[in-house]
């Protein structure tokens, strides 16, 4: 059974690209347009093994998505996928237990051998 | 407005200009910076979209809008690898205006200005105008293979503004960098 990884990003082309990506390399995708969708769908029990994860979005961003999948003890891990380089917002998702950073625009090979290494490293 | 607030708009335009060449370079699109002139010869009735994200710092605040016809966004799907060309063109140019505003916020974090961004709001139609913002603004085209693209960028600035110190100033990193912890 193929390693399902979320995709969090409130751009319908992104979640496109990220997913034609990672389904290119034998992962399975489930995708949410912001940090509230993507914890209902987490709360509602999908077995997730990666998170790739945007900063600014609507409703709930992805610094305070890291924040709430912090005080509900959830450990899977996030790769934010952003526009944003800031250091401190990356100092920020570090210490919330983000385990990567990518700047979009991303190159599709980066992202997949990320989410190797990472699903990996999980397991 | 004074001196150092002329000095952080000028940077805030020219920054915008090569961030917008750099963006569409790393899609491998060559545009380049149209002449003034060439806003006033654009077709105004044309199928357009266009995309708004506002930006705060200390003591500014301001807006960029992104507007492009659809003929464009649509060749801009196929120039990032959407099979068949599909997808949303108010989605697509919202996700460019969102990384050119990224790659801007970057490099005004190097000059002493750092901000905040909102998410993008998009709109599609014809007879798109763009209406004069308040404060200072600059309108800016680009030229591309068989395309334009206008880009404004409003600025308002409030008494006291001024740039962070040098020594408190950071390095953002940059577009197609990962790092993993």
């Amino acid at each position: 059974m193929s390693v399902t990884i979320l995709v969090i990003d409130d751009s319908l082309m992104v979640r496109q690209q990220v997913s034609r990506a990672l389904t290119g390399a034998g992962f399975s995708m489930l995708e949410a347009c912001d940090g509230l969708e993507a914890h209902q769908k987490l709360a509602g029990g999908a077995d997730v093994r990666l998170i790739v994860c945007d900063v600014n979005m609507p409703r709930m961003n992805g610094i305070e998505f890291l924040e709430k999948m912090s005080a509900n003890g959830l450990s899977i891990p996030v790769v934010m996928l952003t526009t944003e380089g800031q250091p401190e917002l990356i100092q920020r998702a570090k210490a919330l237990g983000a385990k990567g950073w990518i700047v979009k625009p991303f190159k599709p090979e980066m992202l997949v051998a990320a989410a190797k290494k990472l699903t990996a490293a999980a397991a | 407005m004074n001196l150092i607030e002329q000095e952080a708009f000028d940077a805030i335009v020219r920054h915008l200009a090569e961030s917008t060449v750099d963006m569409f370079e790393s899609y491998g699109i060559s545009i380049s910076q149209a002449s003034e002139e060439r806003v006033s010869q654009l077709d105004v009735n044309a199928q357009s979209v266009v995309a708004s994200i506002g930006y705060a710092g200390e003591k500014v605040r301001g807006a960029l809008v992104l507007i492009a016809s659809r003929a464009a966004v649509e060749t801009w799907l196929w120039a990032i690898g959407e099979p068949n060309g599909g997808g949303d063109v108010c989605d697509t140019l919202g996700e460019f205006s969102n990384m050119l505003l990224g790659r801007l916020k970057g490099r005004l974090l190097a000059e002493g200005l750092p901000v905040l961004l909102s998410t993008p709001t998009t709109a599609a139609g014809s007879g798109l105008r763009m209406a004069r913002p308040a404060g200072a603004h600059v309108r800016l085209v680009f030229d591309g293979p068989t395309w334009d693209l206008e880009v404004l960028i409003s600025a308002t600035f409030e008494e006291g503004f001024s740039f962070k110190e040098p020594a408190k100033r950071e390095v953002a990193a940059e577009a197609g960098e990962m790092m993993l912890f």
